[in-house]
């Protein structure tokens, strides 16, 4: 077959799923948001959008992507039924996470300027942003660091779900879901302000290309010699 | 033509069976082309080699001839062919193994003429008697 | 050498040997139909064949290459297997619209015919906004129909893919196989329980025990050579002296016993004994049921 017919049906296979996931991921986020902003506590008199925005930015960074990319790992079985080659699957897999991940942080970006033209200097995004702001560059790459670590940890997620299907992958979800969960509710803004200081510029990006690269090879030997089961 | 198959026979053998039986009844004519192999296949569920089987030994037999690109047609004379066929496999297929089946349970052959001659009697008085109502 | 061929293919789960040594040839356009008990390594044979598992030891290879990450071969050839969603092991499966799994399918085969599934699907009268987990197991069957007809691959294994269909299904299914066979001439591996309808269908046999290649066959020439020679015990043991037998069944002085003819051999005539033709389900609860039973077995089916 040739390799170009091999290419567009990656690209169309893969980066279509990953911009699903990503636009599940938005609503998703946002239905966060608008749960967060309704319950009782702290944010009970601010407006109910600014928090909404709040939520989406963060969760949308954390929760979401470790999600989506581990759903976006189950699809693995389906092409390789259908008779995908198992490098091009690999590969496959990587373009969508790649996709999905510039969606989330475009999306991101595109909140977070939103609110902070909509309301400077009062609403919690622009605040968190005004704290942020002498630390941008940093803030960025811990953001980064953190996104990769996400991902591979979802991706070694998916890759327990095709391997043991659902018994090892359900307890690895929910040990990261809650450990997830606990760093962005209770940590939330504290972490990214703890990022801001530069305290820890390098460790986070370091630790996510190490957990990045050890879930690409992991997922690699899985799926070189894995049996297909859909 | 959808007549069923049984499973204790050769289908090829049956497939051949159905195409001279039809030929003998008039449902396929001389000269007429009969179902091709994929549409045999396709209207009895076999494979279409075995159909082509069937075929074969009948054209091998004269009963069917070739006609290339269009397909198999009923050869002229089939009809009688079969005929002649038919009557010379009886005493095979039958009286031998009547005779058999009656040497088993004690009955002489000449019983056996004596049924066949009261059974002929017996047909001849149902006829009259239908006739005569 | 237009054929898949696989060569001393072995399998071993967790210390149990699947498949042992397996040599097979299939060659171009012709209806296999692969047959053994549950447990004889029919599905991880296919498997095998389509690069969805990995052999243990052996090779798998079309047209003489590596069938393995070899993208040619693999859009040669199509798995198509019972589609799992219900109960243990489902997958993600079940939240999947019938028309998104037929899309990715469309994508991935290289030859794939979408006209001949949209008219499949509205023959089936499937509905292509249904998800995969709210159909029954009768149109999870049709859903893999679909896809092996219509994926025009040369080389279409399917696994059971009449196991959840009614008998009217069943028989559209063998029209429907053979009328594609006819047209295209591709090959097809078609593994089942249900011999009675499919015996016909097949032009050769693949009869897998306990993991191994008990015969590959023509099935009329194999059905022509199998028969049950029955009658009185010694009668019975003399006329089959020195043939292949199978499956002896003895009851009282009565004795009834499988022969497999090689070339030349005939059963001697003798009025007292009966010589039945078989069936290929006969035959298949001969060759794979239990040896030696003094009772009459079980109508078992495989």
């Amino acid at each position: 077959m040739r390799d170009n017919r091999v290419l567009t049906r990656s690209l169309r296979f893969w980066g279509r799923q990953g911009t699903k996931m990503a636009l599940a991921g938005v609503s998703a986020a946002l239905l966060y948001g608008v749960f967060f902003g309704l319950m009782p506590g702290g944010y009970g008199e601010k407006l109910l959008w600014d928090v909404v925005l709040l939520y989406e930015v963060i969760m949308g960074m954390g929760m979401l992507v470790a999600l989506g990319c581990t759903g976006i790992s189950a699809l693995l079985p389906r092409v390789l039924s259908f008779g995908s080659g198992r490098r091009e699957a690999l590969w496959g897999l990587q373009f969508s996470y790649g996709i999905y991940l510039l969606w989330m942080l475009a999306q991101t970006a595109l909140l977070a300027y939103v609110a902070v033209k909509a309301a400077p200097g009062e609403s919690e995004v622009s605040l968190l942003l005004g704290r942020l702001e002498p630390a941008w560059g940093k803030t960025l790459l811990g953001l980064l660091g953190g996104c990769l670590i996400l991902t591979g940890l979802s991706q070694i997620g998916g890759v327990l779900l095709l391997q043991t299907r659902v018994k090892g992958a359900a307890l690895f979800w929910v040990v990261f879901a809650w450990v997830i969960f606990t760093a962005e509710v209770i940590l939330g803004v504290g972490l990214v302000g703890f990022l801001a200081k530069g305290g820890a510029v390098w460790i986070l990006p370091a630790a996510g290309a190490a957990v990045y690269l050890a879930s690409l090879i992991l997922t690699e030997r899985t799926v070189d010699r894995c049996e297909v089961r859909i | 033509m959808n007549e069923s198959l049984t499973q204790e026979k050769s289908i090829y053998l049956q497939i051949c069976e159905m195409i001279e039986t039809d030929i003998l009844r008039g449902i396929l004519l001389e000269e007429e082309r009969v179902p091709s192999t994929n549409e045999l296949a396709k209207s009895y569920a076999i494979n279409p080699a075995t159909a082509a089987k069937g075929i074969n030994l009948l054209a091998g037999e004269g009963i069917l001839y070739k006609k290339r690109g269009i397909g198999m047609f009923v050869a002229a004379g089939a009809k009688e062919r079969i005929l002649q066929r038919r009557r010379s496999a009886f005493y095979d297929n039958y009286i031998r193994k009547l005779l058999r089946e009656a040497e088993s349970i004690g009955l002489d052959p000449e019983q056996v003429i004596r049924m066949i001659r009261e059974n002929e009697a017996q047909n001849k008085e149902e006829r009259d008697g239908r006739t005569g109502m | 050498m237009d054929a898949l061929v696989c060569k001393g293919i072995t399998k071993v789960y967790g210390g149990r040997e699947v498949l042992k040594d397996v040599d097979l040839t299939l060659e171009e356009g012709k209806i296999y139909g692969l047959i053994g008990r549950n447990g004889a390594g029919k599905t991880t044979l296919l498997s095998i064949l389509s690069a969805q598992n990995p052999a243990t030891a052996g090779s798998v290879t079309l047209d003489g290459q590596r069938v393995w990450e070899n993208q040619r071969a693999l859009g040669d050839i199509c798995f198509a297997r019972e589609i799992p969603v219900a109960g243990e092991g489902s997958t993600s499966l079940g939240a999947l619209k019938v028309g998104e799994y037929l899309k990715t399918a469309a994508l991935y085969y290289p030859r794939w015919d979408g006209e001949m599934a949209r008219r499949l699907i509205r023959d089936f009268e499937l509905d292509p906004r249904r998800k995969l987990g709210r159909l029954s197991k009768g149109m999870l069957s049709m859903v893999t129909i679909v896809v092996a007809l219509a994926s025009k691959a040369r080389f279409t294994l399917l696994d059971e893919p009449v196991a959840g269909l009614d008998v009217v299904m069943r028989e559209e299914f063998y029209r429907l196989l053979l009328e594609e066979y006819g047209e295209s001439g591709r090959s097809f591996v078609v593994s089942t329980h249900i011999l009675e309808e499919a015996s016909a269908v097949f032009e050769e046999v693949i009869l897998l025990k306990e993991g191994r290649v008990l015969l590959k066959e023509n099935t009329a020439d194999l059905l022509e050579r199998a028969c049950r020679v029955s009658g009185l015990e010694e009668k019975v043991n003399r006329a089959v002296e020195g043939l292949e037998t199978h499956h002896g069944e003895s009851a009282g002085r009565r004795r009834s016993v499988t022969v497999l003819l090689r070339p030349g051999e005939r059963i001697p005539q003798d009025p007292e004994l009966s010589v039945q033709p078989m069936t290929l389900q006969n035959l298949f609860v001969a060759l794979c049921g239990r040896e030696e039973q003094t009772a009459p077995p079980e109508g078992r089916k495989g």
